[in-house]
């Protein structure tokens, strides 16, 4: 799972066949697409659809009886809205605590970036926080602050603030010597003119694109503290949340353990063709 | 003998008169062989348990957790156990005697009995017993149960004497339940560190103990039930997924599991048809419930907390949260056979929309309110009855907010009375007076409701003081009813508890909240390696 | 060079320290005692009782001095006790740790045996039928939950191969044919994500290699000539390949924890929840600290070892 395995923007070098540039456009176009079903499944289908409370009387139903396309679960609600609220409350969390862990990173990157001091201080505090495997950090947060929304993201949120002021911070220290910062300051520019102004302008597409790849992590992390009863907790759905309650279901109504994982996989397979394939472009773009 | 071993032992006579009817045909199948194995109880074999946690402690005074006591119910006895129907019975006492006014008990012991290590099993080890649970150094959570207990001495060799400070009905369940024999030479060889040793005088002896993976129990041959226990070695094997253990049963690596979790039920008793195991389901004398923090706003008022019983729809929580694998139960759950009454006495347990609506109303509530229900994720079946519950109280206006909260945090907000109503289960334990004193008498100390009311209060106190059993019951019956009535809590329903074995395990009686300890009768109709 | 290697463990001291502060704030600060937990809503038990199990337990001093015994104690190389079951911690974590590591190594050899030749074979063929299977497996890999993957492996083992199903460890030395038996789907429920990058990895660096000119000339020669030379894009493409690995070992350390929990299997993973749940502070607090020095060990071994064969690292 990428959550656990992938942590930087990679320095794989992008596929260097002749090719390659054909697909790079076809995999924003695929991730793009992806990202937009879901980003429209999560933000406008929940106004259609039922509650997702909603209980009926047929309990387990089976995919297509009743009416249920996706069946029921074992309160007699509808597990097709159930997922479809699931990916709203995803896709909640991991763009709020991204852009919380991507904010406030990236200022600490930059800052760090400028002064030797404050940057020896707080990356000794990162190195901290990245001292321990991401999951077992998240999973020592949620303890501490008890389930729910509000706690996943901001147990996601600490897990990568360090990752992206790691990510932000290297290529930050390689701007502050351009000649550009030089001249600034002679100029008389502060320092955080300096850094907003023109470092962060220039590192900007680093920072998107570990962005986008973040927060395929994010629903992966999400499901992952879910699935272990640490994260949302009924009767609120999240993707996690809904394969928790269905694995423990398995025999009984497999569909209830198959459909969550899928939409899963097909969230995290959008940000994550989206997120390469911005990389690639950028890539070949900046030679 | 009770009724079930009974007819135990009369289809072990008739088996083998049917098998000789037969037994002419030359060609015998594999099963007939198992059949005609059952005649006579045989001694051997390896019983192994699949149990779903690691014991923590082999100290039964000790003990909270229920692996531990599965595993020690087999090491230790106690002066009496319960039977099937909590009726009292002999254990290592095999008669006793109360004085009329109920202070005095005096206990005549089984002759010749002995700790597995070799030492002669006396009265003074009864005494030195009763005091260790009592002592304040070792703490024992079982301790106040033993508060009424005023004086133990050994009158001789074999008769124990114990005093009480006021008359306690419960007090002979409080014995079986948590009083064990010990051994005091062996407790002080050990500088009274038993959470890894013993030498009780139970059928088996700890024989090896792989931590999170398996507990070897070796069968006492010196046990005093002549010709018990007949397994060789019962091993407790530490499987913690209940798919995991399903499979080793289905596959024979296990040949005895229990499941409480009623989403595999169904799984399990599929497979009981095509006669792969025996599945037996036996209910609980745990009972799930909706409790209310009654100094909390609405809930002070008593027809606030009626209003909620005639809303809540008690079948259909147990059909969705319980799987429809249990029973609808009033304070005392159908398991306590002997004492509890049918729920169709009480009115509240028919739902009724409008009478509810009316009584919100005339508490000062007609718009309805709203609120918060702590709910345990570690109880999946309370997690699931809060969300129903929900769900139900939308009809009378009123919105509940479910906060599912972690186990040690819902402890500790339920210690400190931080709540404003939670799902939870409660126990029974063994007797009326246990189920319910310190649960509902005012300061009690499970009384996390914080309920107070005067006539509970006299008819708790009476039920303990009186021992015949025709007025206990009309006591007790009284007092179920008026429980329903205040509602300090909302009894939904009690779930079965679900045993898998393999076919060819027999004689297994099952005693609610102890039931591994009979195990030490059953046995192997055919002979097992 | 040796600089570099001093100046990367001396960093690590404070690291650890603060890795120990965490830890026991974590655990600490979560509402509840072990007391609490360990009588339930169930027992009947007066406040002075309580007061006298706190004190059992040592839980009724300032926190400064609990963090400060522990501390001392882990100087002395003492991982302490466990509350609970008055265990040594030591035999717990190095049990349980067992089981853990088991997994993440066999998911290691795994994913390195069915990776590496896969993807080198995809570069040399692309565009053919292995190359689609490589980037099928990259591709999956990445977006399949590991957890999500063990159950639906836990369905279909159930229904067409029983004997697979049964999850329960049995320790390689007890006996090893039960031991690889029940420990193969969860190895290759791990092993998914691992494959999937390493495959990724070497098709590109296997891929990069071959454009380089003395390989394109082999090639232009003939295949056989090239099959010859296939010992050079080996080893030029094993330097990243082997990087890869080694950062991702210490990732694997917290995969192994989600997935020991999908098969119940009794590892680290288990042990720190467990001991979470049951408010067990030292058992809690050792364990994380044992797990993260492993996962700064690992990642410390692997930098060093980067710098010797990167120079350039050093310097950033």
């Amino acid at each position: 799972m990428a959550l656990l395995t992938r942590k930087y923007v990679t320095n794989e070098a992008p596929s260097s066949n002749p090719k390659s540039r054909h697909r790079f456009d076809a995999g924003l176009w695929i991730g793009g697409g992806i990202v937009g079903f879901i980003l429209i499944l999560g933000l406008v289908a929940p106004l259609v659809l039922r509650h997702p409370d909603a209980m009926s009387a047929f309990y387990l139903a089976s995919p297509g009886q009743h009416g249920f396309l996706l069946g029921t679960d074992q309160y007699g609600r509808s597990e097709l809205t159930r997922i479809v609220w699931g990916i709203r409350t995803s896709l909640e969390i991991s763009f709020v605590s991204i852009g919380i862990a991507g904010f406030f990173g990236t200022v600490m990157g930059l800052f760090a970036a400028a002064n030797r001091t404050f940057d020896m201080g707080i990356m000794r505090v990162m190195d901290v926080l990245l001292a321990f495997p991401a999951i077992l950090l998240a999973i020592g947060i949620m303890a501490m602050v008890g389930p729910g929304v509000i706690s996943v993201i901001e147990a996601i949120s600490v897990v990568y603030i360090p990752i992206f002021a790691r990510v932000s911070r290297a290529p930050a220290i390689e701007q502050m010597t351009k000649e550009y910062v030089e001249a600034e300051r002679s100029l008389g520019a502060s320092t955080v003119r300096i850094l907003f102004r023109h470092v962060l302008v220039n590192i900007w597409p680093i920072i998107i694109i570990q962005l986008s790849l973040a927060i395929s992590d994010a629903i992966l992390i999400e499901a992952a503290l879910s699935y272990l009863g640490l994260g949302v907790v009924p009767p609120a759905a999240s993707l996690g949340e809904l394969l928790r309650s269905g694995q423990s279901l398995m025999f009984t109504a497999p569909w209830l353990a198959i459909f969550p994982g899928v939409a899963i996989a097909l969230a995290v397979l959008g940000f994550n063709v989206l997120g390469d394939a911005a990389r690639d472009h950028s890539a070949v773009r900046g030679k | 003998m009770t009724n079930k071993r009974w007819l135990v032992a009369a289809a072990a006579l008739l088996l083998p008169l049917s098998l000789t009817a037969c037994g002419s045909t030359s060609s015998a199948t594999p099963g007939s062989t198992a059949l005609a194995a059952t005649s006579r109880p045989n001694i051997g074999g390896t019983l192994t348990i699949g149990i779903k946690g690691d014991a923590l402690t082999m100290d039964p005074m000790l003990t909270t957790d229920e692996y531990s006591k599965s595993v020690e119910s087999l090491l230790y006895n106690s002066l009496v156990k319960l039977g099937p129907q909590q009726q009292v019975e002999p254990d290592l006492a095999t008669t006793w005697s109360v004085a009329p006014n109920g202070l005095v008990y005096t206990f005549h012991l089984r002759p010749k009995v002995s700790f597995q290590q070799g030492s002669p099993m006396t009265a003074s080890d009864v005494v030195y017993s009763f005091h260790r649970i009592m002592s304040p150094q070792l703490a024992s959570p079982w301790s106040s149960f033993f508060g009424s207990v005023k004086n133990v001495q050994a009158l001789n060799s074999s008769t124990v004497q114990v005093t009480l400070s006021q008359p306690d009905a419960a007090f002979l369940p409080v014995v079986a339940s948590f009083l064990v024999i010990m051994n005091p030479t062996f407790v002080a060889q050990h500088n009274g560190d038993l959470q890894r040793v013993e030498d009780g005088t139970g059928p088996y002896m700890l024989q090896k103990w792989i931590p999170n993976e398996s507990i070897t129990l070796v069968r006492n041959p010196h046990y005093f039930v002549p010709g018990e226990p007949r397994f060789q070695k019962i091993v407790f094997q530490i499987i913690p997924s209940t798919t995991a253990r399903i499979a080793a049963l289905q596959s024979g690596q296990i040949q005895f599991a229990e499941f409480s979790d009623p989403k595999h039920f169904a799984q399990l008793e599929a497979m009981a048809s095509s006669h792969t195991i025996v599945a037996k389901r036996y209910l609980s004398s745990d009972y799930n419930m909706f409790g209310f923090n009654t100094q909390w706003g609405p809930f002070r008022h008593q027809k606030v907390r009626l209003a909620f019983s005639y809303a809540i729809n008690r079948s259909a929580i147990l059909a969705s949260a319980g799987f429809n694998q249990g029973q609808v139960t009033g304070i005392l759950t159908p398991a306590l056979s002997r004492w509890a009454i049918p729920t169709s006495d009480y009115p509240s347990y028919t739902q009724n929309i409008a009478k509810a609506k009316l009584l919100l109303k005339e508490a000062g509530y007609p718009h309805g309110f709203s609120f918060n229900i702590m709910s345990p994720p570690t109880l999946p079946m309370d997690e699931a009855s809060a969300v129903v519950i929900a769900n139900q109280l939308q009809a009378i206006g009123v919105t509940a907010h479910v906060v599912p909260t972690e186990w040690g945090t819902y402890v500790n907000n339920w210690v400190k009375r931080n709540f404003e109503s939670f799902t939870g289960l409660n126990s029974d334990w063994t007797d009326p007076d246990l189920a319910m004193y310190a649960a509902l008498h005012t300061g009690g100390s499970t009384n996390a409701f914080q309920f107070s009311n005067q006539q509970v209060d006299q008819l708790l106190q009476e039920g303990q003081a009186t021992q015949n059993f025709a007025q206990r019951f009309q006591i007790y019956s009284q007092l179920q009813k008026l429980v329903v009535e205040q509602s300090p809590m909302l009894f939904t329903f009690a779930g079965y508890d679900l045993f898998g074995m393999s076919p060819t395990v027999k004689g297994y009686v099952h005693v609610a909240g102890d039931p591994f300890r009979t195990l030490d009768a059953a046995w192997y109709a055919k002979s097992h390696s | 060079m040796g600089q570099y290697a001093i100046r990367r463990v001396l960093i690590a001291i404070p690291t650890m320290l603060g890795v120990t502060i965490v830890a026991f704030l974590m655990i600490h600060l979560i509402p509840g005692n072990i007391v609490q937990v360990m009588l339930g809503t169930r027992t009947n038990v007066t406040p002075q009782q309580i007061q006298q199990l706190y004190r059992l337990y040592g839980i009724d001093q300032p926190l400064y001095l609990q963090y400060w015994h522990w501390l001392s104690q882990l100087l002395r190389g003492n991982l302490g006790f466990s509350l609970r079951t008055g265990l040594p911690i030591a035999t717990l974590i190095s049990q349980s740790f067992g089981v853990t590591a088991e997994l993440a190594l066999g998911a290691l050899v795994v994913a390195v045996v069915v990776a590496v030749p896969l993807g080198m074979v995809a570069a040399l063929y692309q565009n053919s039928p292995w190359d689609y299977l490589a980037r099928g497996v990259a591709l999956l890999g990445l977006i399949i939950p590991n957890f999500w993957l063990g159950t639906m492996l836990v369905m279909v083992t159930s229904i067409y191969f029983p004997v697979l199903s049964v999850f329960n460890y049995v320790p390689f030395l007890t006996n090893p044919m039960v031991n690889v038996k029940d420990m193969i789907v969860p190895i290759i429920t791990l092993a998914l994500s691992l494959m999937a990058i390493i495959t990724r990895m070497t098709r590109s660096a296997v891929l990069e290699t071959i454009q380089l000119d003395h390989v394109r000339t082999a090639r232009a020669k003939g295949l056989k000539q090239f099959a010859v030379n296939m010992r050079h894009v080996l080893r030029n493409s094993l330097i990243p390949i082997t990087t890869i690995v080694g950062l991702q070992f210490g990732y694997l350390l917290g995969g192994a924890i989600v997935v020991e929990n999908v098969f119940s299997l009794p590892g680290m993973g288990r042990l720190i929840v467990d001991a979470i749940n049951q408010r067990d502070y030292p058992v809690v607090q050792s364990s994380i600290l044992f797990v993260s020095a492993i996962f700064v060990l690992v990642n410390l071994v692997v930098d060093i070892s980067y710098g010797f064969i990167n120079p350039q690292i050093r310097y950033q």
